[in-house]
């Protein structure tokens, strides 16, 4: 016989079974109380990725008008930068609430949807605000993402959210931001047992001003400075421009001569296509509009493609694409602070630009 | 498969409830399989060493037993030669060979072998040497179970770096199957959480100081400081290697065997010669029995004894790695067991034995062991000779960095809490309550606060391996 007696398996086994249920069930109950509650998430540092989506779900508690038609934004820090949602609602009936999330990737902005139709908001339209990819990584594997996300999700998530990354790496990354979020946020919970008053501060004192400030915040004023090319994409003349400017145009012409990476760009494009298509669905589901938007490229033309590449998304009910060059007269320099973000008078502009396009698509005109 | 990574509790999980399923004799074979599954997970090629080694060191030890007299010696002699000539092979060939080549000035060209250090060697051969002189001492009967004798060397939780497991503690826990204690479990479980946390949050959170240091920045101005990188190693190798031990004792003890303890708190050793009581006890114990006695012991002449501590200290030293600086490193602890000895000497000869033994100045000589100890793990660090004598160098200017180790706060909490925790837990009583008689939810609780501690304070995606397994 190699095999014993079922009872005396369990006379081998319940004593350690036992053990780690115990220590399982109460480290369970820690960490829900700590992480699945949210309330870690409520200190966690401000200005970190966690923090930034914290931000945005605590932007949305203050702005948030019950009983109003409301428009959710969707982007990143070239959102965050390129569209004031309290200009975009001044004068109309419609409030436009801005939820950008700053290095974060269409992922983030479908589980922070999801994560504020879970609380019970309400909204007319979602307007997602997608940038020409600057990543020279796969977008699909964006190590940003846990740490956005763990805020976001639950234990439903345990295996869906790893499963929509490919490398085993950062499936574990994403597995630990929901099963064991301590280890997804070790680096702020570090930074906090060394400083805990300090935290305080910044969580208790700095966000609900920095909360306040964005509303009222115009942009920033520097502006790029108008450099003319020639037809092979040479500087023929800089113009006012600053070294640090020079410096910023000359990375950028070495960048754009660098051979395409198609794979990459394939990857990055079913990426963008998976989960713009997943927030049409999910807005889809709850009656909603969705609204997609190519932002403005760049601050210089000729340095750009003619031609506006479409959105990676098919048209479908409820899904409202607007043409790749509804802002194309932003792509200047006096609208741009950066190669990326637009300034003060870019942001006004893109606002305005946005929120009569929305205004007009949802009165159905 | 290392000990802190998640496949090797998915083994060990599979390990424990498979094993439970089984009688007591095919338990014994499983675990046999078992082991040379985590074996085979570095190269399965080991496997066959691992299988020859131990079908050879069975037939030893039956012919040891069999045999009286002169020929017993033989044979005895036959099978050490046997377990040093694998070390040799596997382990110092190649170094022997490149040391003699440079000696003469010669290319060692086709002499070198083209063969991997098979992990653990060092453990396994002297186990079996130990084996066989226990049967030549009239300690053991050979164990006629070549299933016993496998598992007692292939046994998985010691079998790639220790603790050094002695045949006369092990073989009798073969006799009978040991039912799982709730006991047991707390025991296994805390040294585990215990040997984890050592590993990943204390060592695996120097190691990147020390490698820094020992591994670029020695000579470069601005770098991490000498103190830094050798203060930073000697806790590293001390917190791993410790940890490791807690953590093949734990799953020892799970699966129903007990491990004898590798590490007293060592750091605390008051002079040299305790700390080497202290520390790899399993090495040390096996140096004193399997060599310093056979060498003559303490029944030789005083300038004698002193002269076997240095060639024992010096072969245990060579016993690490093959390379000079791992012989260096175990001559210099046998010159400090050799001062230690003359000193002690000294005090008697002037009385003041009592004096320097008062509890007031047991501080002072525990902070000045300290001192040489890490002094030592220079040789034990460095790449080679002349890495260390810069590190030496650095440290010898004085000018000591301390903005580093300001700005490096949390970490150098560690030995301090460390050893607050020490002198709290003086005796051990708070870990054998908390194994003994604190209730399950208090068990339970102090389980779950190690848990958040790995969890915040682990150092993720580094991939450290144990400084010993290259053993």
């Amino acid at each position: 016989m190699i095999f014993d007696t079922f009872s005396h398996f369990l006379d081998r086994t319940k004593a350690l079974v036992f053990f780690l249920g115990a220590l399982f069930l109460l480290w369970f109950a820690v960490e829900a109380l700590v992480w699945r509650s949210g309330l870690y998430y409520k200190v966690a540092e401000p200005w970190s990725n966690t923090g930034a989506t914290v931000n945005a779900l605590m932007n949305i508690e203050r702005v948030y008008r019950p009983g109003s038609r409301t428009v959710l934004v969707f982007g990143d820090s070239r959102v965050a930068e390129g569209f004031s949602g309290q200009l975009a609602s001044n004068g109309g009936h419609i409030n436009f609430i801005n939820l950008a999330v700053p290095g974060s990737t269409p992922r983030t902005w479908y589980y922070l949807l999801r994560k504020i139709d879970r609380s019970g908001y309400k909204y007319e339209a979602v307007l997602v605000c997608l940038g020409f990819s600057t990543l020279q990584r796969r977008a699909s594997e964006w190590v940003l993402d846990p740490p956005h996300d763990a805020p976001l999700l639950d234990l439903r998530d345990t295996f869906s959210y790893p499963e929509s990354f490919s490398t085993s790496e950062m499936r574990r990354r994403a597995a630990y931001a929901i099963l064991a979020p301590a280890v997804t946020m070790q680096e702020d919970v570090r930074t906090f047992l060394t400083a805990p008053i300090q935290r305080w501060q910044e969580v208790f004192r700095e966000r609900p001003g920095y909360l306040g400030a964005l509303t009222v915040y115009s942009g920033h004023e520097e502006r790029m400075p108008p450099i003319a090319f020639n037809l092979n994409r040479e500087v023929c003349d800089w113009g006012s421009s600053t070294a640090e400017q020079r410096a910023l145009v000359e990375a950028n012409i070495a960048s754009l001569r660098t051979k395409p990476n198609l794979p990459l760009e394939a990857d990055n494009h079913a990426y963008d296509a998976k989960w713009l298509s997943t927030i049409a669905a999910w807005v889809h589901a709850h009656g909603a509009k969705t609204i997609f938007f190519r932002l403005p490229r760049g601050p210089y033309r000729d340095l750009l493609p003619r031609e506006f590449a479409p959105l990676p998304v098919e048209a479908a009910d409820g899904l409202i694409i607007l043409p790749g060059d509804v802002a194309g007269e932003l792509e200047r320099p006096e609208y741009f602070f950066d190669f990326l973000h637009l300034n003060r008078f870019g942001r006004a502009r893109m606002t305005a630009i946005l929120s009569n396009n929305v205004r007009t698509l949802l009165s159905g005109k | 498969m290392f000990f802190d990574s998640l496949q090797f509790w998915a083994f060990f999980a599979v390990a424990f409830l498979t094993l439970a399923m089984l009688r007591d004799q095919p338990a014994k074979v499983w675990l046999i399989a078992l082991s040379y599954v985590f074996y085979g997970a570095w190269d399965w090629r080991f496997c066959l060493l691992l299988g020859g080694s131990t079908l050879a060191n069975y037939y030893f030890g039956l012919a040891v037993d069999a045999q009286q007299g002169s020929s017993r010696k033989r044979i005895l002699a036959l099978a050490v030669a046997f377990n040093l000539g694998l070390l040799g092979v596997f382990k110092y060939y190649n170094f022997f060979v490149t040391s003699f080549a440079a000696l003469f000035g010669i290319a060692p060209g086709s002499m070198i072998l083209n063969i991997v250090l098979p992990v653990g060697i060092s453990f396994f051969t002297f186990e079996s040497i130990a084996y066989a002189t226990d049967i030549y001492r009239g300690k053991l009967r050979a164990v006629q179970s070549k299933v016993d004798f496998a598992l007692f060397v292939a046994f998985f939780p010691h079998l790639v770096a220790g603790p050094v497991i002695r045949p006369l503690d092990f073989f009798p826990q073969l006799k009978h199957r040991l039912q799982l204690t709730q006991l047991d479990v707390r025991w296994g479980m805390r040294e585990i959480l215990k040997g984890l946390l050592k590993k990943v949050v204390f060592a695996d959170n120097f190691a990147p100081i020390a490698d820094s240091y020992f591994m670029g920045s020695q000579t470069a101005p601005g770098g991490i400081p000498a103190i830094a990188g050798v203060l930073a190693f000697a806790f590293q190798i001390y917190f791993d290697f410790s940890g490791y031990t807690d953590i093949a004792r734990g799953c020892s003890r799970l699966l129903g065997y007990r491990f004898p303890p590798n590490f007293e708190r060592p750091y605390l050793s008051p002079d040299i010669a305790d700390f080497w009581h202290r520390w790899h006890i399993s090495l040390s114990s096996w140096l004193k029995d399997y060599l310093y006695i056979p060498l003559g012991g303490s029944r030789v002449s005083f300038p004698r004894i002193l002269f076997n501590l240095i060639i024992v200290m010096g072969l245990g030293g060579i016993w690490h790695g093959a390379s000079w600086n791992f012989l260096i490193w175990g001559l210099y602890h046998g010159v400090l067991l050799v001062t230690h000895r003359l000193w002690r000497r000294a005090l008697a000869a002037m009385k003041l034995e009592r004096l320097s033994d008062s509890k007031l100045l047991r501080p002072l000589w525990g902070l000045t062991t300290f001192v040489f100890v890490t002094v030592g793990w220079v040789f034990f660090r460095a790449k080679n000779f002349t890495a260390a004598c810069n590190t030496f160098q650095a440290l010898a200017t004085g000018s000591f960095d301390f903005k580093f180790f300001y700005t490096q706060w949390g970490l150098w909490l560690i030995p301090f809490l460390s050893l607050v925790w020490c002198m709290l837990d003086r005796k051990r009583g708070i870990q054998d309550w908390l194994v003994e008689r604190a209730s399950w939810p208090i068990a339970a609780a102090s389980g779950v606060l190690v848990i958040l501690l790995l969890e915040t304070f682990s150092a993720i995606d580094t991939n450290i391996p144990f400084v010993y397994f290259r053993f």
